[in-house]
């Protein structure tokens, strides 16, 4: 699974950090979203994807499923 | 770009449905989300809005900031004074900035309620909630769950980010009660109200004089390019009180009456599920943000298949939202272990800040309270029981509890 971030669309909501927390965090400054890990692992494709469905500023976009 | 055909929007036939009953959304949502998505209806506040009731309309309005403005969010339809829509927003709250002015609020804030920060307030969340059962336990039953439990906890933690000093609290709590208690006449409740905003006039003033390790004298002490002035700072205090504190305290009463009535689902409450789903099953369950989130469209657009012209209002209907078959099978039953990306907090750019606090407020004063209390029950018959369908936040005005013993 692959994705991309369009950082300068992020509020800092954290929905991605609760939804898939292996693989978001948040940036101590702004808490804005910090990619942990850009190659997850099958386990844990739901939970991207749940991420991108959540965040309300649309900022993932999967790419290759 | 197409250019569209001016008309003017038709008068409306309707009012807005605010009739709840009592955890589900007013019943003409249901047959509005099959054959009319997109009405046009009447508002309390005197002018008409064309109403979002769909799931997917309701994510593309929130979602899409540039088209859809907040200049007049989120009430304005239900409590604003109509000659004044499209007035510049209020320094600091930042629900009513649009673009970049919402960012440079937004994202210094957003640090202050991120996850990882929110879960550091859990030993102090979990004292308070412990601290009040344990009041409860002195007094005898019945009682009004709404005074003595779900409003002070979170004024007390809201006061405690706002970094309010101890000795101050009990004022604070008084007067933020007082300005969402019904018994009391409209003048007192706005003198409540001016109470409090003298408060943090003196409480951003006396954070600027002596600066501690709280929100406010953070956002001070900030070195940055745009500073934060005193109106702003006493904008976002207003602001972070009235949206994180009493829509928690509606939440905790609501959510205990629900689970009442849901035995079923209240035996989850102890279970690790409740704490990974069933707080946000029960925010999308109840959708306390009703009647309704206000938008004005500043440019031509379609939306459900309707024309909105610009300059018109669109009031995003989150409890029918959250109900949408479409969106979310079997979407009026309550099932704690379900997982969904529902609209409770609203979705955009807006969604609730404080949201991560007030899923750790729920998760810890919910199963306390069914764990302590012993026997918990309603002490009124259901029909004395009166809801909140004519405020901007659903809830119940007061709920008077008992129980058989107050375990530790």
């Amino acid at each position: 699974m692959k994705f991309d971030i369009e950082l300068d669309k992020c509020v800092g909501a954290g929905v991605c950090a609760i939804a898939a927390p292996k693989v978001f965090d948040q940036n101590d400054d702004d808490g804005i979203i910090v990619v942990l890990n850009p190659s997850p692992s099958p386990d844990q494709e739901a939970a991207v994807r749940d991420a991108a469905v959540r965040c309300p500023a649309a900022v993932i976009k999967l790419t290759e499923q | 770009m197409i250019s569209l055909p001016q008309t003017t929007p038709p008068q409306a036939q309707e009012s807005l449905p605010a009739n709840r009953c009592p955890f589900d959304p007013d019943r003409r949502y249901e047959e509005l989300r099959a054959d009319e998505p997109v009405p046009r209806v009447s508002t309390p506040a005197g002018f008409d809005v064309w109403l979002v009731t769909r799931y997917e309309d309701a994510r593309a309005v929130l979602g899409d900031a540039e088209t859809f403005s907040s200049v007049d969010a989120s009430s304005s339809h239900l409590m604003g004074d109509k000659d004044n829509l499209g007035a510049p927003p209020p320094p600091g709250v930042m629900l009513r900035h649009d673009g970049d002015s919402h960012s440079r609020l937004r994202l210094r804030l957003a640090r202050e309620f991120m996850v990882k920060r929110v879960a550091k307030l859990e030993p102090f969340i979990r004292r308070l909630v412990c601290d009040h059962i344990d009041r409860l336990a002195e007094r005898e039953g019945p009682v009004d769950l709404y005074r003595a439990f779900s409003l002070p906890v979170p004024a007390l933690v809201i006061s405690e980010i706002l970094g309010v000093p101890e000795e101050d609290r009990d004022e604070f709590e008084r007067a933020t009660a007082s300005q969402v208690d019904l018994s009391l006449s409209l003048e007192e409740r706005q003198a409540a109200a001016i109470e409090s905003a003298g408060f943090f006039v003196r409480l951003v003033q006396s954070k600027i004089e002596n600066p501690g390790d709280d929100l406010i004298s953070r956002l001070i002490l900030e070195h940055t390019e745009l500073p934060l002035d005193a109106a702003e700072l006493q904008g976002i205090a207003l602001l972070l009180l009235a949206a994180g504190h009493d829509t928690t305290a509606n939440m905790i009463t609501l959510s205990t009456y629900a689970l009442l009535q849901h035995p079923e689902q209240a035996a989850k409450l102890q279970d690790a599920a409740f704490q990974e789903t069933g707080v946000d099953e029960l925010i999308r369950y109840l959708t306390i943000v009703h009647n309704g989130v206000l938008r004005k469209a500043v440019r031509d657009t379609t939306i459900g298949g309707r024309i909105i012209r610009a300059g018109e209002h669109v009031a995003v209907v989150l409890e029918s939202a959250n109900r949408d078959a479409h969106f979310l099978g079997d979407a009026d039953q309550l099932d704690l272990d379900r997982k969904s990306a529902h609209l409770g907090f609203g979705y955009g750019p807006h969604q609730c800040l404080g949201q991560h606090l007030a899923r750790l407020e729920l998760r810890i004063a919910l199963p306390e309270l069914f764990r302590r209390l012993r026997g918990l029950r309603v002490a009124v018959p259901d029909e004395d029981i009166a809801f909140k369908n004519d405020m901007v936040v659903y809830g119940i005005k007061e709920l008077m509890i008992d129980w058989d013993e107050v375990v530790a």
